[in-house]
């Protein structure tokens, strides 16, 4: 029942990561050109004709429904001519008690096709897929829910080409990442810190940054630097530097890194706003949207106050 | 709550030390649960004592929940009685307790327990039917305000009977011996038992004076037939001889003497037989029963009843002068004209009680030659009769301190005569007999307390020569003692039980013997004794010359005020038993309440609504009630009905402690008999008053000249049997083939609208047949009485004639009106009212009573919606209620027609707040076993009796034998005293009502809609000669 | 890839993939706002006044309410078809305009499918708590019984209604949920703390957007839509059923079903653009639900809104022309009688206040509309008002013709209804995207 061609186990997969669909797809048409196969692609989105272009067969779910719906026009009817008709003949406002009482059937006869149509179809859905409640998600990138479409191919697959030429063919298709051994986790059953060390920043990950290719509205270096002279100049330096590693969301590692862009006090992150995180964001390739959810000012000002 | 602090033993009181501590610990041995859960580790709970506090749990919840259902024990007799099966009734001959002259009456007895009245049919002279106050009477007998026992003033305690025995002989005796009197009041009930009893009391004791009281005066009538005739009688009437009936404010349908067995005669003319039926006139001011029964109905004022006498009188060819008066001359000539040609089988009557006026009826009646046919001055009626001459006199003497001691027996004089209860207080014992605490037990000195008729022997004699026997149906459910025995055992006699005998039953038998004489036994199994004599004419002598001056001298007023008697409460004895007031007046359609009921044109002009609260002042006192605008009243008259605002026990809280006011005040006693008729009237609103809101059951007047009622006048009867039922309707067709209900029974039910007067007998019958609850003046005012079976009450009015529409033109200026005849006549009405600016109109209206219960259609669109199938046909035809399986989704109440299902909105039964005798322990004696008590929000309608049905068909098999036609029926069609509705097998050819579903009067109520009811009416033919006086279709 | 120069951008503000995401997990993600908590607060009071109704009913019985011996429907089913009614525009949105690809429906079909399960839960209240015996409403399944055969009655539309509701709000769950799981993973893989790993992934049911997956989940999706929409279709049918297969006048109607569809539709349009112009103005949600969608859905309410005005006045001509008088004293009742007022206030508010939808003005203009959809809510109330107590309050028999007015418990149950709605409605968007953020995202480029 479950389709076991979509389970990721334990394989090694060489990802491709895009954010933009059309690459994505072109992507998939060269690989799968050059003979490459394609364990599968993750999105955040159904993306239009990815399946076909994946070569998968439209599923068979249709007709499985109408079976069900079949089954239940059925079973509305016998429930309805067993007890009315069969088990309990009643004299119900004069109506004879037989087979012409099929017309008082038909709104519940109606009713169960769609239940069991709508349930049939529903659980043969998450039966196929190996959907059930609880079940550990196998992940490639915490971001291909959110905005970033992956590209995996199972390294265990004997291919065409070999795996640093498939990397570098996603390179050339616009991947803005390509990592060559990703391994699948789960976000429930992973703590946070372990997943931003483990699994994506020490990834030997290779940027490719295609100028214009990008969606996003970036800034220009100048506008970056601008937004943070005022930040730099009047609220510390390296001199009176704190322990941002207090902060929650801020590791070793990215300390060092707004270090290196000259944040180095509570008292200026506290002062961040959203023109100067959008600078920083871009500055030091964090997750977007992260500083505020994780409101780093308002953590910074209880520090700076302690 | 008492602030006393009671205490269980000394130790408690003087708080020493072992009772501290063993009582901060009650159970002083305590429950074992330290060793259940003893461990080695006391201060912390471990594993296992999860697992024990588990468990426990556990099996506690599930032996807590095991406790759901208590059983109940059945218990069976240790000695089963004689005669008695569990299951099965019996029935005792008895005599009514509402009505006091002793009606012959069927008490039926379930495991001891007096459950129901139902008609002595074997009776005929007396009907053969039953009112609602008769049958509702029977919880008086459960009343949780009976009386334990004999007690003393000042200590609501009983006291033991040879105490009190004591007590009252040296009372009377001193009283005997100082040489003031000792009145003995006793009601105007005509038990032979306790008249012996009181003459025997009488022989003992020096200066005994006996007066008998009625609260409702007939002296009229007495003492008219005493200066015609020489005998001060009420004479019995009898309207079956009658063929013409004219009635002058006299409601001998509804409340006049003895209404049953006027019902009973009267509708034996009103069904046509061969094209002829009796002819009923009514002049009268209220809109009462009877008037809603005539055929022709004339608003008159009551103070102008001597005018109209006079003026038949005079067309009847008794020679006067002419009286000059204005009022309806035309009815009274054809009246007359028709009096004339019916000779002795008329009968003309009323309510006057005034002996004038009454004379002059006297010189009519004899005129008419009625006397010998319609009349019966012979075996005369006994009850009612009160001595009002005797009474007024004792009150006077009262005051003057005559009495020593006065003993009244089932008499509550100081209810309905304020002036008794003033001069009761002047006379130092005052003893009572009553078994409740009214206002006169309330302030006797010693109450004898009596025994409920039920639980005793008597023998009465309604009409002379007729002696109707009862026998206890029930051991005293209290320690009361017969009246009679209490005046016996004064007088110096021992009263004890003799061989397990009651000594009232050998005092009984004794006063038979000697009276009526004959086999007891045999009369009291048959209730009746009759030994009439044969009817003589009295001859009249007394001129009218000098009565019809005296009459026509009399002063004209422009208001008047009427204290009349409502059907349902009558004179107010009866005052607490709630299904009568939950019975709606049959006119007003009003449920406990009285009210003051006003003409529409008098309402109209001082712009008076419903429930206005008015303040009446007439020459006797003043009184603020609530209005109620009656169609058919006559303008310029007020009516208040007496026998309300009854002072009840303190521990009466619902309704019932608050019934309406009390209107006795207000008789006029001065000229030494009662007048109801006050002339002279002031009424004005009170300003401020909140609206009252009557519990009122029916508030749409009109029948919107629908097909429902069908009438016809007879002339078009005479002409065409289908008159009345030429309305064009499509026939309904059906999808598919009907049930075929021609094997087995078909049960079905016809209703004659002509037999019907629209009494509201059946409505308490089926109550009490079937545990029907009794919901209260709020529930009602909510519009959710329970009743089964409802009569419907339409008003039409008289069709105006082409004169008075033009006349409307005339007077209307712009406003004319187009009569087309597409025009409903409810809308001429009104435009014709709009148009001349009045509404006059509203004195002459129609009234046609229509009872409407589950009609048991054979399509029945409840049961097609009930998604539970708790409403399900039988293959008998009817329509039948799976209370238990219902979940009340009150979807079959709606898509009723008839509206005649009932929703169970409470818990009725076990319910303080419906505590109407009738769901308290002693209330519950009087429920019928053989009818589920339904819980609450279950729906619930007539079964067509199915209990009935179900025993019948039992006894029949019992008897290996197949069920005769007619062997039984409903409790509605049972209690009909004018056998208006008929029940019984479609299916049996022999049966009354296959030949009434032949009759071509008879229709279906909605037969368009196709939903085959099993019930048949038939039209309503009215004696009248115009045509133009059916409703409108 | 296609674009429709033509039509004004559906999401506008020049969002990126991840500013949607952003955007609205938002609100699920940081601490309420202290208006989310006001909003609720008064909605769990609300709550509280229905549990304390609803107890009070069951504790004293029906009688607490003023239905009567002839009009024993009032508010109740009045409410019920009310909340039915308002519950199917949820499914519309998101059934037919999937079916039409119209996807101007995308960002609201989530709430709308979320009133519609919260709208029946409202709805199921009144059907069950009307009954005399609540406790014992399983009775109305078919369920074996311990004493031997004793079954449901097929005939009856009440029990249709029970298969049909249940049916109705099933399905609608499924469908809602089967939306939702792709967008509990993101939330799930954006989760900060053990809980919402826990609850978020048990719900996501191991999403990953496996191009297989969707490939699936696109055909399940749109069969459901295909489903749900003859389903929609059938429940208020069934409802209307509960009146046109009576006997009663006013009642027994043919011309019910579609009515009653096409009122539904109205009605429910109605209370999503309330629900949404809330949310539009607390959540600012203006880039998502952009005036594009309101003139859309205006639209929808000045067609259907002229359905049921067509409706009403078919209905009297019918009863004028059938020539039967006591169908035409329903009718010259409800027009005339003691609830003129009733059906006056129906007409205006269903009848002519749409009609200010011809002007593009209208249309377009945010708090007209919303003031216009709470005349519409107002009107469709009264018009299963009208339908009920005016057609039972004077049926047949003159002598039962009665007057009926709530009680304060059947209006605090009401009420209470709303506080259930709200509650509902304010977890949903503390706990749950209000805005199908897959869906959006497949639209997003449509504006380049």
């Amino acid at each position: 029942m479950i389709d076991k061609s979509i389970q990721l186990d334990n394989k090694k997969f060489t990802v491709g990561t895009f954010d933009d669909s059309d690459k994505l797809l072109h992507a998939v048409d060269t690989l799968r050109e050059k003979g490459v196969k394609i364990f599968d692609c993750y999105t955040p989105f159904p993306v239009h004709h990815l399946d076909h272009k994946l070569g998968y067969q439209r599923t068979n779910l249709t007709i499985a429904a109408f079976i069900c719906g079949l089954i239940g026009c059925l079973s509305g009817f016998t429930l309805a001519y067993s007890m009315n008709v069969i088990d309990w003949p009643m004299i119900i406002g004069g109506k004879p008690q037989d087979i012409t009482l099929f017309t008082s059937f038909i709104p519940v006869m109606f009713e169960l096709t769609i239940l069991f149509t709508a349930f049939g179809m529903v659980f043969l859905f998450f039966a196929r897929s190996g959907m059930v409640h609880g079940i550990k998600e196998d992940l490639l990138d915490r971001r291909q829910t959110n905005d970033h479409m992956l590209l995996a191919i199972d390294n265990a697959e004997d291919q065409t080409v070999n795996n640093s030429e498939i990397q570098s063919i996603l390179q050339k298709e616009g991947a803005i990442e390509v990592r060559g051994t990703v391994t699948p986790f789960n976000t429930s059953h992973t703590s946070d810190e372990d997943l931003e060390n483990s699994t994506v920043i020490q990834e030997e990950v290779k940027v490719v940054r295609s100028s214009g290719s990008s969606k996003k509205i970036t800034l220009s270096d100048d506008e970056k630097s601008s937004r943070l002279s005022l930040l730099k100049s009047t609220l510390g330096d390296a001199s009176g530097k704190d322990d941002l590693k207090q902060i929650s969301g801020i590791g070793p590692k990215y300390e060092e890194t707004l270090n290196s862009i000259g944040i180095f006090t509570f008292e200026q992150v506290s002062k961040l706003n959203a023109d100067t995180i959008k600078a920083i964001e871009e500055m030091t390739n964090y997750f977007p949207g992260r500083i505020e959810r994780d409101d780093w000012m308002s953590q910074a000002n209880k520090l700076m106050n302690k | 709550m008492s602030s006393n602090k009671y205490w269980k033993g000394v130790e408690e009181l003087e708080q020493t030390q072992e009772f501290v501590t063993s009582n901060a610990n009650e159970f002083s041995e305590g429950l074992p649960l330290e060793k259940v859960f003893a461990n080695d580790d006391s201060t912390r709970a471990n594993r296992r004592d999860f697992l024990k506090y588990f468990g426990f749990g556990l099996g506690a919840v599930t032996l807590a929940a095991c406790n759901k259902t208590p059983v109940r024990k059945a218990i069976p007799y240790t000695e089963k009685p004689d005669n008695v099966t569990p299951g099965v009734p019996l029935y005792y001959a008895s005599s009514s307790v509402s009505n006091a002259e002793g009606f012959p009456v069927l008490v039926k007895v379930r495991e001891g327990r007096p459950i129901k009245f139902e008609p002595n049919k074997e009776a005929s002279y007396f009907g053969g039917g039953l009112d609602g106050l008769g049958h509702s009477a029977i919880l008086s007998l459960y009343d949780t305000n009976r009386l334990k026992g004999a007690m003393v003033a000042g200590k609501r305690k009983t006291v033991a009977w040879a105490d009190f025995d004591k007590e009252v002989v040296s009372a009377l005796s001193n009283v005997s011996a100082s040489g003031k009197s000792i009145a003995v009041i006793k009601s105007g009930n005509t038990s032979l038992v306790t008249n012996q009893a009181i003459t025997d009391f009488g022989a003992k004791y020096a200066n005994v004076e006996v007066i008998s009281y009625e609260p409702i005066s007939y002296s009229g009538i007495t003492r008219a037939n005493n200066t015609a005739f020489g005998s001060a009688v009420i004479p019995a009437y009898n309207f079956q001889n009658a063929d013409v009936v004219v009635s002058f404010g006299a409601d001998f349908l509804g409340t006049w003497i003895s209404p049953i067995k006027f019902h009973s005669d009267y509708s034996k003319n009103r069904v046509p037989k061969d094209g002829k039926m009796s002819k009923h006139y009514q002049f009268e001011s209220l809109m009462s029963l009877t008037g809603a029964n005539a055929d022709v109905r004339v608003p008159m004022k009551m103070s102008n009843v001597g005018q109209h006498l006079i003026a038949l009188y005079r067309e009847l060819g008794g020679a006067t002068a002419e009286t000059g008066m204005e009022v309806a001359g035309n009815n009274i000539r054809q009246a007359a004209a028709e009096l004339k040609a019916a000779g002795s089988r008329s009968l003309v009557v009323c309510g006057s009680n005034n002996e004038e006026d009454q004379l002059l009826v006297n010189a009519i009646n004899v005129m008419l030659g009625n006397y010998g046919t319609t009349i019966d001055t012979t075996n005369y009626y006994k009850g009612q009769s009160a001595d009002e001459a005797s009474f007024n006199a004792f009150v006077e003497s009262a005051e003057a301190g005559k009495y020593g001691a006065v003993i009244t027996i089932d008499a509550n004089p100081s209810y309905s005569n304020i002036e008794a209860a003033a001069a009761f207080a002047k006379i130092p014992t005052r003893i009572s007999t009553s078994i409740t605490l009214d206002e006169t037990s309330e302030a006797a000195t010693h109450i004898a307390t009596g025994l409920h008729p039920l639980e005793s022997w008597d023998i009465k004699e309604p009409y002379k020569g007729r002696f109707v026997l009862s026998q206890p149906t029930i051991s005293p459910v209290f320690e009361g003692r017969h009246s009679a025995s209490s005046l016996l055992a004064w007088s110096g006699v021992d009263v004890s039980d003799k061989d397990e005998l009651s000594y009232a039953y050998a005092y009984t038998k004794s006063v038979f013997e000697n009276t009526v004489d004959g086999d007891f036994n045999k009369a009291v199994e048959n209730g009746l004794v009759e030994k009439i004599s044969a009817v003589s004419v009295p001859s009249l002598n007394v001129t009218t010359g000098g009565i019809i001056s005296d009459i026509t001298s009399r002063k004209k007023t422009e208001s008047e005020l009427i204290l009349y008697q409502k059907v349902g409460v009558r004179d107010g004895a009866y005052g607490n038993t709630p299904w009568a007031h939950e019975m709606p007046d049959p006119v007003s359609k009003v449920t406990w309440d009285n009210y003051l009921s006003v003409s529409m044109p008098d309402a109209k002009s001082n712009g008076w609504e419903n429930g206005d609260v008015m303040s009446v002042s007439t020459s006797t006192g003043n009184i603020e009630i609530p209005v109620l605008i009656q169609p058919g009243q006559t303008k310029g008259t007020y009516g208040i009905a007496l026998g309300y605002g009854r002072i009840l026990p303190e521990n009466v809280t619902n309704d019932l402690k608050d019934l309406g006011k009390n209107a006795y005040p207000l008789v006029n006693n001065k000229e030494g008999f009662a007048d109801y008729i006050l002339n002279g009237v002031t009424i004005e609103k009170v300003e401020g008053a909140r609206q009252y809101e009557f519990g009122i059951t029916q508030t749409h007047y009109s029948i919107e000249g629908r097909d429902i009622i069908r009438e016809a006048s007879l002339d078009a009867f005479r002409q065409d049997p289908k008159a009345g039922q030429h309305v064009h309707k499509p026939k309904p067709i059906s999808l598919w083939d009907d049930y075929d209900y021609s094997k087995g029974h078909h049960w079905g039910m016809a209703i004659d609208l002509n037999a019907c007067t629209g009494c509201s007998a059946c409505i308490v019958s089926c109550s009490i047949e079937n545990n029907v609850p009794i919901v209260g003046r709020e529930e009602v005012r909510r519009r959710r009485e329970m009743h089964w079976l409802r009569i419907d009450r339409y008003y039409s009015f008289e069709a105006p004639t082409k004169q008075d529409l033009n006349l409307s033109i005339v007077h209307g200026g712009d406003q004319t009106v187009e009569a087309g005849e597409n025009m409903s006549k409810e809308k001429v009405m009104e435009a014709y009212s709009v148009a001349t600016d009045s509404h006059d109109y509203y004195q002459n209206v129609q009234v046609a009573h229509q009872p409407m219960m589950c009609q048991h259609c054979d399509n029945a669109p409840c049961e097609t919606v009930c998604p539970v199938l708790a409403t399900t046909h039988s293959s008998e035809g009817l329509n039948q209620m799976t209370y238990n399986r219902c979940i009340g989704t009150k979807y079959c109440g709606n898509n009723c027609p008839y509206k005649v299902r009932r929703f169970n909105w409470f818990r009725f039964n076990e319910n303080e707040k419906f505590d109407y005798h009738f769901s308290n322990d002693l209330g519950k004696m009087v429920i019928n076993p053989d009818v589920t008590v339904r819980s609450r929000g279950v729906m619930e309608k007539c079964s067509f009796c199915v209990q009935r049905i179900q025993s019948a068909k039992l006894t029949a098999k019992r008897d290996n034998r197949k069920m005769k036609a007619d062997e039984f029926t409903t409790a509605c069609a049972q209690t009909c005293p004018s056998n208006a509705i008929v029940f019984g097998d479609l299916n049996d050819a022999n049966s009354e009502i296959s030949k009434l579903y032949k009759n071509d009067r008879s229709y279906h109520v909605l037969e368009e809609l196709g939903v085959k009811p099993s019930v048949q009416y038939l039209t309503k033919i009215r004696n009248k000669t115009e045509t133009t006086n059916q409703i409108a279709h | 890839m296609y674009s429709a120069d033509i039509r004004k951008p559906l999401v506008t503000g020049g969002k990126t993939y991840s500013d949607v995401t952003e955007d609205i997990c938002r609100p699920i993600e940081n601490k309420p706002t202290s208006s989310w908590w006001m909003g609720f607060i008064i909605a769990v009071i609300l709550l509280l006044v229905l549990v304390v109704t609803l107890v009070w009913t069951v504790w004293e019985g029906i009688g607490t309410w003023n239905v009567n011996k002839s009009v024993m429907w009032g508010w109740d089913i009045t409410n019920f078809v009310f909340w039915v009614g308002i519950g199917h525009a949820g499914t519309l949105i998101s059934a037919i305009l999937l079916l039409f690809r119209q996807k101007w429906r995308m960002s609201i079909n989530r709430s709308a499918e979320a009133m519609t399960i919260f709208a029946v839960f409202c709805a199921a209240i009144f059907p069950l708590f009307h009954m005399g015996r609540v406790w014992l409403a399983y009775w109305a399944l078919p369920l074996p019984n311990a004493f031997g055969s004793l079954w449901v009655n097929f005939n009856s539309p009440l029990l249709w209604d029970v298969f049909a509701i249940s049916t109705y709000l099933s399905v609608s769950l499924v469908f809602w949920y089967l939306g939702l799981i792709p967008d509990i993973a993101t939330v799930r893989d954006r989760a900060k703390t053990k809980a919402r790993k826990f609850w978020y992934g048990l719900f996501a049911m191991g999403w990953n957007g496996s191009a297989k997956s969707w490939g699936r989940y696109e055909v399940v999706a749109l069969i459901l839509a295909g489903i749900s929409t003859p389903l929609v279709l059938s429940v208020h049918t069934i409802v209307s059923m509960d009146f046109a297969t009576s006997v009663i006048p006013g009642w027994h109607t043919t011309i019910f079903p579609p009515y009653f569809v096409a009122g539904a539709i109205f009605s429910g349009f109605g209370m999503v653009l309330t629900l949404l112009l809330i949310a539009r103005y607390v959540m600012n949600y203006q880039d998502y639900i952009t005036t594009e969608h309101l003139e859309a859905m205006t639209k929808v309410i000045l067609l259907t809104g002229s359905i049921v005005g067509v409706a009403y006045i078919t209905e009297f001509v019918i009863a004028a022309y059938s020539g039967y008088e006591y169908e035409q004293y329903a009718f010259a009742n409800r027009m005339f009688g003691p609830y003129a007022w009733a059906y006056w206030t129906m007409m205006f508010c269903n009848l002519m206040a749409p009609q200010v939808f011809w002007s593009k003005w209208a249309r377009t203009t945010p708090w007209f509309i919303f003031v216009i959809s709470i005349i519409v809510n107002i009107g469709m109330w009264f018009e299963r008002f009208v339908i009920i107590v005016t057609s039972l309050h004077r049926d047949f028999l003159p002598s039962s013709w009665v007057m009926y007015h709530a009680t304060w418990v059947e209006a605090g149950i009401f009420l209470g209804t709303f506080g259930l709605f709200f509650t509902c409605f304010f977890l949903f968007a503390k706990f749950l995207p209000v805005i199908n953020m897959s869906e959006v995202k497949t639209i997003i480029k449509d504006k380049e």
